[in-house]
């Protein structure tokens, strides 16, 4: 069994370390260090580079172009990265279709897309939630009726993270009406490039753009991007959710968001401000580093096998509490700012006010509040420990 | 801090063979030999179960408090967990903590263990029982005794105060105490029937003995001092640590069988034509307490890589832990109560004793707050798990 503490993985640490200070560029480590989101840009160059190294896929496996660590060294390898200020890979090629392309799909579907999702040099998003089929997902309408070898693709999705700059989608879409509505759902991979598909910006409260409406109009996607079987989208959808059990746990961001906040205080500390001394903000960070501590050892748990819940419900366990944290961290974080939260700021574009450090705090903040609603609200995860974990 | 890592034991997450063939023995015991009725019965008697604490000692869990450079067969602190979370969920009313590890783990940590082996052997075979007599009226979680004093006159020390709640005091033959001098805390050894020692004897809600003792001139040879004024501190700071960390492990078991309980209640109590489990609030009710016992669960490792490693920091993450499983351990008890509705509050419900060892434990070892502020007062960097 792995542990943290072998010279074995202590040497794979620095490894890992010297590696990210080599290579890491200077540009990417700065917006990472301030707290914004990584560009399309950033997440492109990052991946590249990981790739040269064989690092942009670990937990694929070797044949495809994994490592084959262990889960424990995996998750070892992400929180150096998140706390060497590496921006994170889009997750939605390398976590979430990947996987179900090279378990599901046909050879050419791995041909055609995996190496360009290793390299980064192709981009992915997720076409799930729609107008009116949020947590009760199952209730999808976005139609594929079959004409030939294309399928006619018609409806909206809604939410869709990075659709304005994705190469593709994989869409959960409606190919039967008759039976029980999980059943008559298929899952396609179509071109964002193709006639018909309409991306709509959502500007969400902190004033940027990550979300999207997605609109198809008789988009013609060819039968063979198909995924297995039609029908059985459903399947993959949820191996898609099981495959990755501590990936939305968020536990690399935290203990990176925690850096964070320490060199943020400390700085303000060296510039001899006074109100950083206040009991009650150094409590509320006390408990948060205690919180963190818990939160990484049930993960490790889960990664060795050794928790008691077993393994979907201590999935929602640690996804719950992932959320809690991104929360209660980037709400530290504007606090300790005080009036330096206040500035509106742009990503990715110079500003001649406000505190460098700052730049990226209340944006976190203020998108964080969508963590504990995307991928499976909190309200949804009780539910999951409530039937599967309690029998209830 | 490169030697930070040294301070702590490597992190073990799981169970070895050995840990995992304890546990379940114990949980046979306790399965087989232990039930309310004998708690209740040692509850009339006092507080106190003599066969039991032989019963104990024969199947060498005392044994299992001690590491084998002191005589035990402990390979780590692990064991003595075990045993004590599994004492929680039996709700099994035993001193393990307050008469052999808080008191054994003082001796190791004033390096008394050498010249005490004799005494810890004994305790190890159920003979002798000690207690820790260091708080004071009125002065909380002071570690620092100031109204017990002693006073070294020729070859003998003379004790002179007032110390309260003693935990498992009445069964004790032998008292640690702590007291003032002019060159600063000590800790004493004191036989409970040294003359003008006298005691006042009660129960606690938590099911043990206690008492609150008097000193009126007490005089004990020079060879009681247990610790001098520079090592007192230390070895009480590693009393605490146990005591603090045997809470956590106490009350996870406390948690686990409080959620059992009510998980079980949930399924057979109807309101509304339907049973209790089905409504949407309980179940969120009953995920929400799952998930802080698979939290307070993960937590527990820290607590065997630090206990007895001293220093500051370790001593602070075991705070830090405590704190975090205190809270949990009053949330799961406390909403096991509730979701048991009325019958919850009697005492003949099982779900009150536990609900009654976890505020006990808060008592005793420092609650949430307490150990927070603990953490974060003595915290030397902001990681618990890497330095």
């Amino acid at each position: 069994m792995d542990t943290l503490d072998s010279t074995e993985m202590r040497a794979f640490r620095r490894e890992v370390r010297d590696f990210v200070a080599a290579n890491l560029p200077k540009p990417l480590e700065q917006r990472c260090r301030q707290g914004f989101h990584p560009s399309k840009e950033d997440m492109r160059e990052w991946t590249a580079i990981l790739h040269g190294k064989g690092w942009s896929a670990p937990h694929w496996p070797t044949r495809y172009g994994g490592t084959g660590w262990s889960p424990l060294k995996r998750m070892v390898f992400d929180i150096e990265l998140a706390e060497a200020w590496a921006p994170a890979p889009s997750p939605f090629g390398l976590h979430l279709i990947g996987p179900v392309i090279y378990t599901f799909g046909t050879e050419q579907q791995k041909e055609r897309y995996l190496p360009r999702i290793l390299d980064g040099s192709e981009f992915w998003c997720q076409g799930y939630s729609e107008p009116n089929a949020g947590s009760d997902l199952a209730s999808l309408r976005t139609a594929a009726k079959r004409e030939g070898d294309c399928y006619r693709v018609n409806g909206q999705k809604i939410w869709t993270s990075q659709a304005q700059f994705a190469d593709w989608i994989f869409c959960l879409v409606r190919t039967d009406n008759s039976g029980k509505k999980q059943n008559g759902i298929s899952m396609l991979l179509i071109d964002m490039h193709s006639p018909g598909v309409t991306v709509k910006p959502i500007i969400t409260q902190d004033m940027d753009h990550y979300v999207n409406e997605v609109f198809f109009e008789d988009v013609r996607v060819p039968a063979e991007n198909l995924i297995g079987e039609e029908n059985a989208g459903w399947r993959y959808a949820k191996f898609l959710l099981e495959n990755e059990r501590t990936s939305s746990a968020y536990l690399p961001q935290a203990k990176q968001d925690m850096k964070r906040l320490r060199e943020l205080i400390d700085r303000m500390r060296d510039e001899h401000s006074e109100g950083i001394d206040d009991e009650a903000l150094d409590t509320e960070c006390a408990a948060l580093e205690i919180e963190v501590a818990a939160h990484e050892l049930a993960i490790y748990r889960i990664l060795t096998d050794n928790a008691s819940s077993q393994a979907d419900t201590a999935a929602s366990m640690v996804k719950i509490q992932g959320a809690r944290l991104q929360q209660r961290l980037s709400a530290l974080w504007v606090e300790v700012l005080g009036m330096h939260g206040l500035p509106l700021f742009q990503p990715h574009r110079e500003h001649d006010f406000g505190d460098p450090a700052a730049m990226g705090a209340m944006s976190q903040f203020l998108i964080r509040r969508a963590v504990s609603i995307y991928g499976g609200t909190n309200e949804i995860q009780h539910g999951i420990i409530a039937k599967r974990g309690l029998h209830l | 801090m490169s030697d930070a890592m040294a301070q702590r034991r490597p992190l073990a997450l799981g169970l070895s063979d050995d840990e995992r063939q304890l546990q379940d023995s114990i949980e046979r015991f306790i399965d087989h030999e232990y039930d309310l009725m004998r708690r209740r019965a040692a509850l009339a008697e006092g507080g106190d179960d003599p066969a039991l604490w032989r019963q104990i000692a024969e199947l060498g869990w005392l044994g299992a408090c001690l590491p084998e450079t002191d005589g035990g067969y402990a390979q780590s602190p692990k064991e003595a967990l075990i045993l004590l979370e599994q004492f929680g969920r039996g709700l099994v009313l035993a001193p393990v903590l307050d008469a052999m590890l808080v008191p054994s783990a003082i001796l190791r940590a004033a390096g008394q263990g050498e010249r005490e082996a004799g005494l810890l052997m004994a305790m190890m075979s159920g003979e002798r029982r000690l207690a820790l007599a260091w708080a004071e009226p009125g002065r909380r979680y002071d570690l620092r005794p100031l109204t017990t004093q002693a006073r070294h006159d020729g070859h003998q020390w003379r004790l002179q105060g007032t110390k309260a709640t003693v935990l498992g005091a009445p069964q004790a033959d032998t008292l640690l105490v702590s007291a003032a001098t002019e060159q600063g805390s000590v800790l004493m050894r004191v036989p409970a029937d040294a003359p003008g020692l006298s005691m006042t004897s009660y129960l606690t809600i938590g099911g043990q003995s206690a008492a609150d003792l008097f000193f009126a001139d007490v005089r004990v040879a020079d060879d009681a001092l247990v610790a001098s004024a520079e090592s007192a501190g230390a070895a009480l700071q590693a009393g605490w640590d146990w005591g603090a960390a045997g809470a956590c492990a106490e009350a996870l078991g406390a948690m686990r069988a409080a959620l059992t309980l009510t998980l079980k209640y949930v399924d057979t109590r109807e309101q509304f034509s339907q049973r209790l489990s089905r409504f949407q609030v309980i179940q969120h009710r009953l995920a929400a307490m799952a998930l802080e016992l698979e939290y307070s669960q993960a937590l527990l490792p820290l607590l065997t890589a630090h206990l007895d490693q001293r220093g500051q920091r370790s001593s602070a993450v075991i705070a830090g832990v405590r704190s975090r499983i205190s809270a949990a351990a009053r949330m799961v008890t406390g909403d096991a109560v509730q979701l048991h509705g009325g019958i919850g509050v009697t005492d003949e419900a099982a779900v009150s004793h536990y609900f009654r060892r976890v505020v006990a434990l808060d008592q005793a070892w420092g609650g949430h707050r307490f150990h927070l502020q603990r953490y974060r007062q003595q915290r030397r960097d902001h990681d618990l798990i890497h330095a």
